[in-house]
């Protein structure tokens, strides 16, 4: 009987030691995994940094671009017609110059717009998120790129201006990826709000694309456009998922929930 | 016998390495602190009042009995404090309960004890506080808000206290039967019970020496 009770109290013991050893080791593996995860979170946002930078480099050059070589090299010619305007010797002449000039310019102008469209997107600013994207899938469909169907209520809750254009650029990404990469030929962006909730969702019929390729694309040193879509993703704190039942041709259902008040602007 | 009560005056005096500090330190500490400061004061009145009557050999099961008493209330006080769920709130409250229902039913024998040791009472008690310790330490689990849980005084204070009550549960238990039986192996038992009391006041009194002047006013 003093042996087996002797033994009791010394597996007591030793369960009590067994529960801390347990606590101690336990803790630091979470406070281990929970450095880990902060590790891989910086990182992550030292590319999003990163391929933010590079995407406003690369933004710069295309607009430097276009502005060099088709309103410069326009406007270069336009000088040359008005040049020889004052050399013509008949007045029919002269005007035949002067209206080429003006078609060249007509051409400037809607090159500008164009660009000007590219950096702040008219539509947006003065209609608002809902016009904006009805706007650039009736412009899909025009372009007979693709069947292009935009689904929405009447009233939509506008969101701050900064957040509706970083919306319409993800919806740009996603649009401009699904032409680019997925060989879609159908799509539908469906608008709705639901609680605090802006919640779009693009479907496609393309090659299928998953929210794993989506993780996995976005850490790889390129993937400029997915790393990008992240960051402003971040940036709204929202959530965005892709889902496809295969990645053959069963097409992609992209989800984008948007708060449509923040905390910060709540309190 | 003289062995068994200087192990028995050591274990009563051992409440002296946490309660130094604790007293010089008083107005510095949190609630908590506090709290457990004034715990174990009186603990340690209660045993050395105890360790007396034992040594003149006067009758003292009522005063084993207030302290078994007084230290389970007071500990569950304590840890109601320190576990932040709910869930842990209600599982004190329903032990709380189950033990003034018991408590109410052996009043009488607990106020004018016979000369027979209650075991149940002290082994109730030792069970209640394991599991509050262990409640503590499931709590600490997720805790982020210190990189090596054992750098915090609670962490210490608490390893004594389970360590101490996982140690006495089953002397306690059978001191009632093998004090009927007259048999000595309870005095052997006990001294046990005395070496883990000396332990758990080392313990308690390593955890102080981790209250540094930031972490003073606050409870981890």
């Amino acid at each position: 009987m003093e042996e087996i009770i002797l033994i009791g109290v010394g597996g007591m013991l030793l369960f009590a030691v067994g529960i801390i050893a347990f606590v101690v080791v336990h803790q630091r593996r979470v406070i281990q995994y929970q450095l880990n995860l902060q590790k891989i979170k910086e990182e992550q946002q030292k590319l999003l940094l990163h391929a933010a930078i590079e995407s406003e480099e690369k933004e710069r050059q295309r607009i430097a671009g276009d502005l060099h070589d088709e309103v410069g090299a326009s406007l270069s010619t336009v000088r040359l017609y008005m040049l020889q305007v004052s050399k013509k010797q008949t007045l029919q002449q002269a005007e035949d110059v002067t209206d080429a000039a003006k078609e060249i310019l007509d051409g400037v102008v809607a090159k500008v717009r164009q660009i000007s469209h590219r950096l702040s997107p008219e539509m947006l600013m003065q209609f608002g998120l809902k016009d904006a994207l009805q706007n650039m899938v009736q412009k899909l469909k025009d372009s007979g790129a693709l069947e292009a169907d935009f689904i929405s209520p009447e009233e939509i809750s506008r969101l701050q201006p900064e957040r509706e254009l970083a919306v319409y650029r993800i919806l740009q990404e996603i649009t401009g990826n699904m032409l680019k990469h997925a060989g879609a030929t159908q799509m539908t962006l469906r608008l709705q709000e639901r609680n605090n909730d802006l919640i779009i969702n693009v479907e496609d019929n393309g090659r299928g694309f998953t929210q794993a390729s989506f993780e996995k694309l976005k850490s790889t040193p390129g993937g400029l456009g997915l790393k990008n879509i992240q960051g402003r993703v971040d940036i709204l704190q929202a959530n965005i998922n892709f889902t496809s039942v295969t990645t053959n041709v069963q097409g992609t259902i992209m989800t984008l929930k948007v708060p449509i008040r923040v905390e910060a602007e709540i309190k | 016998m003289e062995f068994f009560h200087d192990i028995e005056w050591f274990a009563t005096i051992s409440f002296l390495i946490p309660l130094i500090p604790g007293w010089i330190l008083f107005r510095k500490l949190s609630g908590e602190f506090r709290l457990f400061i004034c715990i174990i004061s009186i603990v340690f009145i209660l045993s050395y009042i105890g360790y007396y009557t034992s040594e003149h050999n006067i009758h003292n099961l009522a005063i084993y009995n207030l302290l078994y008493v007084f230290q389970f209330y007071s500990y569950s006080v304590l840890f109601r404090k320190l576990l932040p769920s709910n869930s842990s709130k209600w599982f004190i409250r329903i032990i709380v309960i189950l033990f003034t229902v018991y408590i109410a039913v052996k009043i009488k024998s607990l106020v004018f004890p016979n000369e027979v040791y209650n075991s149940y009472l002290p082994a109730f008690m030792s069970l209640a506080m394991i599991l509050y310790c262990v409640l503590f330490f499931n709590s600490q689990l997720g805790n982020l808000r210190t990189t090596f849980i054992y750098k915090t005084p609670w962490f210490w204070i608490v390893t004594g206290l389970l360590l101490y009550f996982s140690g006495s549960f089953l002397i306690l238990l059978v001191t009632n039967y093998f004090m009927s039986r007259g048999n000595n192996f309870v005095r052997s038992l006990w001294i046990l019970l005395f070496v883990f009391g000396i332990i758990k006041c080392l313990l308690m009194g390593i955890g102080f020496l981790y209250i540094n002047k930031t972490s003073w006013k606050k409870s981890f």
